[in-house]
């Protein structure tokens, strides 16, 4: 039989995918985690540690798939074609055939021409051009030569296969799914499912290396495998794990005690790693983050799905100290404790569910933040209605919906303040009730109006309540919405517009529950369409106002436009102009103020940008600032495979204008910033900071290579021309 | 005791020629017999033998009735021929064609095999038999027809059929599906078959006679 060529071979850089296919950048990752592991983590670097020089992931079997070329064309898990004739072996199952000898003197069968076995004892399809059994009155043995086997959503393409039709032996296997191929230098397979030995398996962006492979239907367990971001030669660094699980379609892979190797070292990830496609798709464990109150955050996640979650770290802000974060949740039950220079705030609730619309909730909560603290500690009850359609009648067959919620409780508060002074405490009462009406108008658009009452009642409290609290407090709340889309001249025109009052109904002693007084006006409209063909453009006005009896604040205007123009080549261009007006009016004598700003930012795919903006405050020129991002690519040498294959440096500066501009002096260096990004063999890293007014911030990422494979793929359409003329009907209904 | 010489049973065409039939079949039978003068026939109500005292075929039954030189008619017939024994409610063998049709339900024995079938052909010069809608217990199997060479054992069965040896069980719902099981003697003396989808050519032609 001829069989035509087909071949998986190692990839190149030019064949790497578009990044849009890649996997996505992740701000914290890999280099992340090399950069603070090398210094810090030396009580790591024993034991177990394994030089990534020393993983040959290709050293296992080789790629060559010739042999079951043609079987491939035939879908995983397609069934025995229903025609010609068939064998039942008592309890193993039935095959197909297209010539058959059986012996009954020496008990011997022959089976060949497009045989395919549906063999139930182990809950396979095997196929094959020719299978021998022997034995047939004893122990019935098989040997096949160049079988595909077909195991629940796996295909093993096996070189030779024999033994007992119950305890089957594997020998160069190959295994295929959508997504994932890998190869084993033998196996066994029986009623309690196929196990392989000296397995190599690559997904599109992972490369796995494990002593032992247990298949089953839908998920295939390494045991203490290795994994690869990259097919390269001598990757720099690699994963470890016990056990790691890739499922079926795309080959994602959750990695069990992940550990990550480099440079000698070890450093452990914590209980699971999730690797979807080429993305590290898992909370990373470290972290830096800008945080509005506490700072530049630099948070540890030891993270287990099915256990407590915890966050060690340090924070800047308002001064240096540790964070702590751990949280235990199970069974309607959560438990928090955090902690940092502000100080420790514990909660802890308890949930039951009574009814699917009724639930008891239990709770404490101390929180010694802030100059008052606040301890707390009850349980309420809610309950909440179906939501209701009430029809209003009318040709226009307008219906109402409508949803209560409703809550009481009782509870213990207390709040003493920082200076060792007592608070007021004692019992409190409260409740509240929830209403959301919508009636959709049609074209006409939509009305929403959501409404809370809510209060409590403290009979008393220790020291006795101020005469100017009162035992009873609440507040309500009213927020009427309408909004609509309607369609302009082939664009869209969205408009909506809200009102929103929230207003206490009398003070009580707490003030954790003190009601600031709301009352505010605001709406949004958005043109969006396509008014040159391709060109999609975007132009939107947003105002918020206070209204009394509010007391005055900024009231905001705002407008943004943005174009987006395809140049061609995949090329896109973008600019936007953004607005915003910012104003005290109608305030305190002498405490009016207004501010503008000016957005301008054009950029495109190639990463460079430019970015105008001004403010403008009580008329006078407060920033002018021009900012800018210029790529600039390194010489590198791409003909080395194992070497950089390229750098880009992406500088950014910003200059701030104004100075110069009121004549009071030269311009000022208002930001700059560095992007970096390097591409080799095992992926690319982006590392960059950015340093402006409101601190300095970090970027780290990894983007994963891809796999490509040459040759047939395994599954798709196939040309007929490729397949002999006395191809066997029998592999399967659409060979 | 009448005896007469009949037509030849199981010999080759070439015997046949070269001897009167007459001379070769003995009739005995078990009771009285009689002899119709306007017919020709000769009935035996009461049953008997007739005998091939050339090739040792040996017909037993409860009735029979013959034309000398034209046919035989028997019930419930018992025939020891080449290819085993045959049991059949009735029995009807062209004498000139040498050839033997069987239509209401046959039984054949012989080593190795028993088979049962809704009728049955026989041609006794060449040794062929042909089964229609065989079954059999010994080896298990069934089909739309068994075609079997008497001398050799060698047999096709025509599909659809199935076929039982011991865990193995072949079947094929064509039909245009052969089957061909061959005897072999194993090594405890029993009678085992060979069995293969592909027909050999030389046996397929030798069956010609009879497909």
């Amino acid at each position: 039989m001829t069989r035509p060529s087909s071949a998986w071979t190692a990839p190149t850089p030019s064949r790497r995918r578009s990044a849009a296919h890649a996997a996505a950048v992740h701000a914290a990752a890999w280099m992340t985690l090399l950069l603070l592991a090398i210094p810090t983590t030396s009580a790591f670097a024993q034991g177990d540690a394994e030089s990534p020089a020393d993983f040959a992931p290709f050293g296992a079997a080789p790629y060559d798939l010739a042999p079951q070329a043609l079987a491939l064309a035939t879908p995983i898990g397609a069934p025995c074609a229903a025609v010609g004739g068939e064998v039942r072996l008592a309890g193993v199952g039935n095959a197909r055939f297209d010539r058959i000898e059986l012996d009954g003197d020496s008990g011997d069968a022959r089976l060949w021409g497009g045989v395919c076995i549906d063999a139930t004892i182990v809950g396979a399809v095997l196929r094959a051009e020719e299978v021998r059994i022997f034995d047939l009155e004893g122990d019935p043995r098989l040997q096949v030569e160049d079988a595909v086997l077909d195991l629940g959503a796996w295909r093993l393409a096996v070189r030779r296969l024999n033994g007992s039709v119950t305890a089957l032996t594997l020998t160069e296997v190959h295994l295929l799914a959508p997504g994932l191929i890998g190869s084993a230098e033998a196996g066994s397979i029986s009623a309690d499912g196929a196990e392989l030995s000296g397995a190599v398996l690559a997904t599109d962006a992972w490369l796995f290396q494990a002593e032992r492979i247990t298949v089953a239907a839908e998920v295939i367990t390494l045991h203490a495998p290795v994994a690869v971001p990259c097919r390269c030669d001598r990757p720099r660094y690699h994963l470890s794990g016990s056990e790691a699980r890739v499922r079926f379609e795309g080959g994602d892979a959750t990695l069990l005690r992940p550990a990550l190797h480099a440079a000698s070292l070890r450093l452990p990830l914590g209980d699971r790693f999730d690797l979807v496609g080429g993305e590290l798709d898992t909370a990373v464990p470290l972290r830096i983050r800008a945080d509005r109150n506490l700072g530049t955050v630099v948070e540890w996640h030891a993270r287990d799905a099915r256990g407590p979650r915890l966050t060690l770290g340090t924070v800047s802000e308002p001064s240096r100290g540790p964070l702590l974060d751990l949280q235990i949740e199970g069974d309607g039950a959560n438990v928090r404790l955090q902690h940092d220079p502000r100080g420790p705030v514990l909660t802890a609730s308890q949930r039951h569910e009574l009814h699917p619309r009724l639930a008891v909730t239990g709770f404490s909560e101390a929180n010694l933040r802030g100059a008052r603290a606040l301890l707390r500690s009850g349980a309420h009850l809610s309950a909440s209605t179906p939501r209701a359609s009430l029809p209003l009648g009318g040709t226009d067959g307008l219906v109402l919906s409508a949803q209560l919620r409703a809550t009481l409780g009782a509870e213990l508060a207390a709040e003493p303040v920082s200076d060792g002074g007592l608070g007021p405490a004692g019992p409190r009462f409260p409740a509240s009730l929830t209403a959301e009406l919508r009636l959709p108008l049609a074209a006409a658009g939509r009305l929403a109006l959501d409404a809370e009452l809510e209060g409590a009642f403290t009979p008393g409290t220790l020291p006795p309540i101020p005469a100017e609290a009162g035992a009873w407090r609440g507040s309500y709340t009213l927020r009427p919405s309408y909004q609509v889309s309607v369609p302009v001249a082939g664009s869209e025109l969205r408009f909506s517009a809200a009102y929103l009052r929230h207003a206490p109904l009398g003070v009580g002693p707490f003030a954790f529950d003190a009601v600031s007084e709301r009352s505010r006006l605001s709406g949004e409209a958005t043109l969006a369409g396509k008014p040159f063909g391709v060109t999609e453009a975007t132009a939107s006005l947003r105002a918020e106002w206070r209204l009394a009896p509010e007391p005055p604040g900024p009231q905001r205007l705002g407008a943004s436009a943005s174009v987006t123009v395809p140049l061609g080549s995949g090329f896109r261009l973008q600019a936007s102009l953004a607005s915003e007006l910012a104003g005290l009016i109608g305030g305190p004598d002498g405490a009016d103020w207004w501010q503008a700003g000016l957005n301008l930012q054009g950029g495109a795919d190639l990463q460079a940008d430019a970015r105008v903006r001004f403010g403008v405050t009580d008329g006078v020129l407060r920033d002018a600032d021009l900012a800018a991002r210029v790529p600039i690519d390194l010489p590198v040498n791409a003909n080395d495979p194992n070497a950089l294959q390229g750098v880009r440096l992406a500088p950014y500066l910003a200059a701030d204008f104004a100075p110069w501009l009121r004549g009071e002096g030269p311009p000022t260096l208002s930001a700059h910033g560095l992007r970096v990004r390097i591409v080799d063999c095992c992926g690319t890293v982006t590392l960059g900071y950015l340093r402006d007014g409101d601190g300095t911030a970090f970027e780290v990422g990894v983007s994963l290579p891809d796999l490509w494979r040459d040759g047939r793929p395994p599954e798709g359409p196939v040309d007929p021309g490729d397949l002999p003329e006395d191809w066997p009907d029998r592999y399967g209904d659409e060979p | 005791m009448f005896i007469l010489s009949v037509a030849a049973l199981l010999a080759t065409p070439a015997r046949a020629n070269e001897h009167a039939p007459a001379a070769r079949l003995t009739v005995v039978p078990d009771g009285e017999q009689l002899f119709d003068l306007m017919t020709g026939e000769t009935t035996l109500p009461d049953g008997g033998t007739i005998i091939d005292t050339e090739t040792g075929v040996e017909l037993r039954a409860a009735w029979i009735r013959y034309v000398e030189g034209e046919r035989i008619e028997a019930r419930d017939a018992v025939a020891d021929i080449d290819a085993g024994r045959i049991s059949t409610p009735e029995l009807t063998i062209d004498v000139p064609a040498l050839r033997a049709e069987a239509t209401a339900g046959v039984t054949l024995e012989r080593e190795g095999l028993t088979v049962t079938a809704d009728a049955a052909t026989v041609l006794f010069a060449p040794g062929l038999v042909r089964f229609d809608a065989p079954t059999s217990e010994q080896p298990l199997m069934r089909g739309a027809a068994l075609l079997l060479v008497a001398h050799s054992g060698d047999a096709v069965l025509l599909g659809p059929y199935a076929f039982e040896d011991g865990p193995l069980t072949l079947q094929d719902d064509r039909e245009d599906a052969r089957l061909q099981l061959r005897p072999t003697r194993a090594e405890d003396g029993s009678l085992r078959y060979r069995a293969a989808n592909e027909v050999d050519a030389d046996l397929w032609e030798e069956l010609e006679p009879i497909r």
